[in-house]
């Protein structure tokens, strides 16, 4: 290491240097001061700095891996808080269940424009493990003049989800937006939201932190390509662990009801919400359900088909069930596609239902 | 004796501005590992 030259020694400095050394090595008031004041001025760049825009810009390189929807999801919300697209949009929300069912949004877009006879633009939010509170965070975040459709995807597993996994979401976002909607739904339940300050930085502490590393690390790297359909290409899974899978998962969830009421009220409030956007039409569509899977669920099911229906006619928002058009060889488990075929047919089904809804609004 | 002096402000302000950027830049980092922790894992399905 090296070390300062002592009085005597041929090589000593001058008494600048020395003056300059002593300054740079010794402990002093002013040093301390001045270093809280730099971290402190540091904290306040940063938070002027780190903007959703920032984010929706750097979405690629906050992603983990291209598994990670919700860098995406957060990223395109962001994107359409901010700006309304110029052409009729699709906006999509869901869990995986849906994103695996629907082929990349290129391709979609260009199917029901195709169908409409109009461009359109699809935004795709589905996440894996999407919960109806965050689906509602997404759409809270529509520009005020959006034009376009919303399709809330649902399945018997997404609308039974527990008030728990709420209170894990507010805690620990998995979305770096900031939603009223989604902070009244979790007063509502008696689950404490943490004070928001309105920057950005603070508000959206545990989000950005949590992807410190993985920003270090694409920024070495670039940026994540996304990879949603992670079931494509698989093997079917063994029928005797699926219905193993579908049993437990079921058995998990609160059959009995109370959920599933909690969760229509909530999708009634989003609908609610989303009457303030003029321009926008909303559907409810199923997500993909295998016969394996309706069958280990049985009158579960129907009597989900059932009473989404029958919500869908009370608010008078049509509620799609096209699950009918993938075959059964298309699926991995109970819901995810592992075929892009078996994801064109629930697409273009989707399709042909979307078109006639985007060329009124185009009209 | 200006020069002297100029030269330890120089110092001071070096030192500090060394050890705030690092002081900064650690508790991100200390953040940062409590936050992936904590971090409520996206799922795949």
């Amino acid at each position: 290491m090296w070390e300062m030259p002592q009085p005597g020694d041929p090589r000593q400095p001058s008494s600048t240097w020395r003056e300059f050394w002593t300054g740079l090595t010794r402990p002093s008031w002013s040093a301390l001061g001045l270093t809280l004041a730099v971290a402190v001025l540091l904290f306040l760049l940063a938070a002027r700095l780190v903007t959703p825009g920032l984010v929706s810009e750097a979405g690629r390189y906050l992603a983990e891996d291209g598994a990670d929807d919700y860098a995406f999801a957060t990223a395109h919300a962001i994107d359409l808080a901010e700006a309304s697209p110029q052409r009729p949009t699709i906006v999509v929300v869901g869990a995986s269940c849906t994103r695996d069912g629907l082929l990349r949004e290129g391709e979609f877009a260009d199917l029901v424009g195709g169908y409409a006879g109009t461009p359109v633009k699809v935004v795709n939010l589905t996440t894996g493990g999407q919960t109806l509170w965050e689906s509602a965070a997404l759409l809270d975040q529509l520009a005020p003049d959006f034009q376009g459709v919303v399709v809330v995807g649902v399945s018997p597993v997404l609308m039974r989800r527990s008030p728990a996994v709420l209170a894990q979401i507010v805690a620990q976002p998995r979305l770096g937006i900031v939603s009223d909607v989604l902070d009244a739904e979790a007063e509502r339940l008696g689950i404490p939201v943490p004070p928001r300050i309105g920057v950005y930085l603070w508000d959206q502490r545990p989000f950005l932190l949590g992807r410190v590393r993985a920003l270090a690390r694409n920024l070495m790297n670039g940026p994540v390509r996304p990879q949603r359909h992670q079931a494509l290409g698989r093997r079917p899974l063994d029928p005797r662990a699926l219905r193993e899978r579908v049993t437990e998962l079921w058995a998990n969830l609160d059959v009995t009801g109370a959920n599933f009421e909690r969760h229509l009220a909530t999708l009634g409030r989003v609908l609610d919400s989303l009457q303030v956007h003029p321009g926008v039409r909303v559907v409810i569509a199923e997500a993909p359900a295998s016969r394996s899977f309706r069958a280990v669920l049985a009158r579960g099911y129907e009597e989900h088909v059932r009473q989404m229906r029958a919500f869908g006619r009370e608010r008078r928002v049509p509620y799609w069930n096209v699950t009918d058009a993938v075959r059964e060889g298309d699926y991995y488990d109970y819901c995810h596609l592992r075929t892009s075929e078996g994801q064109r047919r629930f697409t273009d089904a989707l399709a042909r239902r979307l078109a006639p809804m985007l060329r009124k609004l185009g009209s | 004796v200006t020069r002297g002096r100029w030269a330890r402000v120089t110092g001071i302000v070096l030192q500090g501005v060394t050890l705030g950027v690092l002081l900064f830049g650690a508790l991100v980092m200390l953040l940062a590992v409590q936050a992936d922790a904590r971090l409520f894992r996206y799922q795949v399905f």
